[in-house]
């Protein structure tokens, strides 16, 4: 299917993933069909202990699909990527879990999104975790790079799927693990090349 | 996809009822990227990490919520067998009661091929059956949180008028 996109397709989608999340950045209230903010961290079963200390700002920022750290755990000293890291509230429970000989990175396309992340890092007081703007498809690290790489709804919206999961392989250490919450498909793709561009990000 | 990547024991774990459209469905999937002996240090698999921090987590946890001893053994030493039913079926007060007992309960059979499923449990000891089973319940949620997603509390007899078959201990397999 990314095969019959034209690279104005991808713009044009890339377009409208920024512009969705920057109304994200300043508050995902209303803008999602599930519940987001500390209601959608509970309801996706995330650990109290994850949560109890983080501030109301930070949480109120959650728009995440799953909880990735119910696949496993992340280890102190772990070195841990969080791709389309959003407001950065997975990196922060991650910073946290891998603990200050640890480190964290959050990528994310958005620009907005990543200051949130920074601003939601420094009210969670972490300082182990970074953020830097990156497409998932061409990741800035060197091969083999992290321990562990999470993901909460994002690949559903990267238009290279496949490159994108090779670079996740490409800067994962040996016997390192990919945890994914995401979206996928259950029923018909919208027809035509045109409505799927325009639905892609909603 | 995954293994096109490159990926191994790539699995979809579970739905998590997060849905962004009508036509998506919010799911959990894991991959690990395959080791390459001798050139970096192999991660402990998945039953050698139960027996590091996170069953020791876990242990510590059991204690804060009640039991009085917990014990990591091996899900193969738990003894199934038939005559416990036979004592439940003739003279216990509770049988036919509820869920927890026979006839309703799984029988040994079943029993055994669900314990053969998991490698290590986590054995609870106290006394009082109504505490073990909330702790061994609470233990359950805590190790799924914590990626250990097969975890299941078998709880202690902890309805009024079951003393005469409440047994001392609850094992909660991981």
């Amino acid at each position: 299917m990314e095969n019959e996109l034209t690279r104005q397709d991808k713009q044009r989608i890339e377009e409208s993933i920024r512009g969705k999340y920057l109304k994200v950045a300043a508050s995902p209230e209303g803008l999602f069909r599930y519940p987001t903010g500390r209601a959608g961290l509970e309801a996706l079963g995330y650990a109290p202990d994850m949560l109890h200390d983080l501030p109301e700002p930070v949480t109120a920022a959650y728009c995440g699909v799953g909880n990735p750290f119910a696949l496993g755990p992340i280890r102190e000293a772990d070195t841990v990527l969080d791709i389309g890291c959003g407001a950065g509230v997975d990196s922060i429970i991650a910073a946290k879990l891998a603990g200050p000989s640890g480190a964290v990175t959050g990528i994310d396309l958005v620009p907005e999104m990543l200051a949130r992340a920074s601003e939601n890092a420094r009210l969670a007081g972490v300082d182990n975790v970074t953020f830097q703007e990156s497409s998932a498809e061409q990741l800035p690290f060197p091969d083999a790079s992290f321990d562990v790489v999470i993901s909460n709804g994002v690949f559903n919206l990267v238009v290279d799927k496949v490159k994108a999961l090779g670079e996740v392989f490409r800067v994962l250490k040996p016997g390192g693990r990919f945890m994914l919450a995401d979206q996928v498909l259950a029923g018909e793709l919208s027809k035509g090349t045109k409505a799927r561009v325009e639905n892609w990000a909603r | 996809m995954l293994e096109q990547a490159g990926f191994e024991e790539s699995e979809l774990v579970m739905e998590t009822g997060f849905n962004s459209s009508p036509v998506t469905k919010g799911v959990l999937f894991r991959a690990a990227k395959p080791p390459a002996a001798g050139v970096w240090e192999r991660k402990p698999t998945r039953e050698a990490e139960m027996q590091e921090g996170e069953m020791e987590y876990l242990l510590k946890r059991a204690l804060d919520l009640g039991a009085e001893k917990a014990k990591i053994i091996d899900a193969e030493t738990v003894v199934v067998a038939e005559w416990v039913r036979w004592k439940c079926q003739y003279g216990c007060p509770l049988f036919e009661k509820d869920r927890f007992h026979p006839p309703f309960a799984p029988d040994a059979e079943s029993t055994k091929k669900v314990l053969k499923e998991y490698t290590k449990a986590i054995l609870l000891n106290g006394p009082n059956g109504q505490t073990l089973s909330e702790a061994a319940l609470k233990l359950e949620g805590e190790a799924y949180h914590r990626g250990y997603y097969k975890a299941f509390a078998l709880t202690a007899l902890v309805p009024s008028g079951g003393a005469a078959c409440a047994p001392v201990s609850s094992p909660g397999a991981t």
